[in-house]
């Protein structure tokens, strides 16, 4: 994965907001996913397609974080996303 | 580092109803020996009139005049339903959740259950209709398990209604319930509630009726089921029991005193951990985060179809509104009977320190 790939929400994907933090459906395997705050910043970001490095410009800008541990972290979260099939980078 | 990701987490059977349409009165003088009306028979289950071919003793008589249409009408098939196609299955439950599949009858758009070696279940789209089909082996009371703790709460819930597999008892003027994974006692804390004097709701299924400021829960039927050393281990006189299916140990408890009330102010819900019996020392209470606690209700909710996404995403929503007025609490203890009376005192204790939001009238 790199910062010039789009990433969409997988349409087996079905979210909620609670609160400041998210909870996930993959609708074909039937497995709920929790979200923190922060990765449910990341998950409402994702709703229209962004590439990695589109997310991560927004989230630098409202999170006091460095690019270098943001763009790690970020990767980290949407690889998570990726292998649980919430989620595909192109 | 920022974090994203972070939690995954039936007696004899009577024949079939034959309708008699209307005949010309020099006709219905012959029909009339040939035709037997058969009663069917009317409870009640999670607050709806449900009419069956035979008696189901489990629930409460439905009382509403017999010209009032049933909302759920069950029905005995004479041969074996026909199978969905090998491409029309849709999703199996693992063992621990009743070892079920679920199939797609495409002709007439119906919903095919299966329990093998023991029942089908045919259910119609909206819910109106559930016929039945019992194998060869399977007893009367083992069929009415299947109906009433599997098939029943998800038909209800295919209705709409969110239903959650979890006991409740009745504490003052509100309702305490319990949710865990099967065989983590929380039929077994229930009954241990009931035992020490709190009215049973139920121990399987809920009907979750959130509100502006409050959730109130509606008992799909007042049951009580329980291992023969659970039973010998909480009642100091043994209550009377009826075998529940012939495939397990477990017995039903007789309950001849169940109250039917108006749905109650649900104050709190307790989720029963998974940790081993060696794990734990003491007793502990944890406020669960309201994402944790949408997480819980979702995980906890019976469900027909799965796959369908207009009611995922209409059960993800109502249960995160729940989730954001309703205390959930994580709930440990050693599993022995003789901490029980500790654990009802540390549940009741937290229960004064905070009324539940909206439970007015108290």
């Amino acid at each position: 994965m790199n910062l010039t790939d789009t990433i969409s929400i997988s349409p087996q994907a079905v979210a909620t907001q609670v609160g400041d933090e998210a909870v996930i459906l993959h609708l074909a395997s039937g497995t709920y996913f929790g979200l923190d705050p922060v990765g449910a910043r990341i998950w409402q970001l994702m709703k229209e397609p962004k590439t990695l490095a589109e997310i991560c410009d927004v989230m630098l800008a409202e999170y006091d974080v460095s690019r270098e541990d943001l763009e790690r972290d970020t990767m980290n979260l949407i690889s998570d996303l990726v292998a649980q099939k919430l989620a595909s980078a192109s | 580092m920022l974090r994203g990701l972070v939690s995954r987490n039936a007696g004899s059977f009577g024949s079939f109803l034959h309708a008699c349409v209307s005949v010309k009165k020099a006709k219905a003088i012959k029909l009339s020996n040939s035709v037997t009306e058969i009663r069917l028979h009317r409870h009640q289950f999670a607050g709806m009139a449900v009419a069956s071919a035979w008696p189901l003793p489990e629930l409460p008589s439905d009382r509403a005049p017999t010209s009032v249409r049933p909302t759920i009408t069950i029905s005995l098939l004479a041969a074996p339903p026909p199978n969905p196609g090998a491409r029309d299955w849709i999703h199996h439950w693992p063992e621990e959740l009743g070892a079920m599949s679920l199939g797609r009858i495409v002709e007439g758009n119906k919903f095919f259950l299966r329990f093998p070696g023991l029942a089908d279940f045919v259910v119609a789209q909206n819910g109106s209709a559930v016929d039945v089909w019992r194998g060869p082996e399977t007893t009367p009371e083992t069929l009415r398990h299947l109906l009433l703790d599997q098939v029943l709460p998800r038909v209800v819930a295919q209705k709409g209604r969110l239903v959650l597999h979890a006991g409740a008892v009745r504490v003052g003027q509100e309702a305490i319930a319990f949710v865990g994974d099967t065989g983590r006692g929380k039929s077994t804390l229930t009954a241990s509630f009931h035992a020490a004097g709190h009215s049973l709701l139920s121990d399987d299924g809920l009907e979750l009726l959130p509100e502006e400021s409050a959730t109130r829960i509606r008992p799909t039927y007042p049951s009580l089921r329980l291992w023969p050393e659970t039973v010998a281990g909480l009642f100091a006189r043994q209550p009377d029991l009826a075998p529940m299916a012939h495939y397990s140990s477990k017995r039903r408890v007789i309950l001849n005193s169940v109250e039917s009330s108006a749905p109650l102010p649900l104050a709190a819900l307790y989720v029963l951990t998974p940790d081993a019996q060696d794990d734990v020392d003491g007793i502990s209470l944890t406020p669960l985060s309201p994402r944790e606690a949408c997480m819980t209700i979702v995980s906890n909710s019976f469900q027909l179809d799965v796959t369908d996404l207009r009611r995922a995403t209409s059960l993800l929503t109502v249960a995160s509104n729940i989730a954001q007025q309703l205390p959930v609490f994580s709930l440990a203890y050693p599993r022995n009977f003789a901490v029980l009376p500790d654990v009802r005192q540390a549940i009741l204790n937290q229960h004064r320190q905070a009324p539940t939001k909206g439970s007015g009238g108290k």
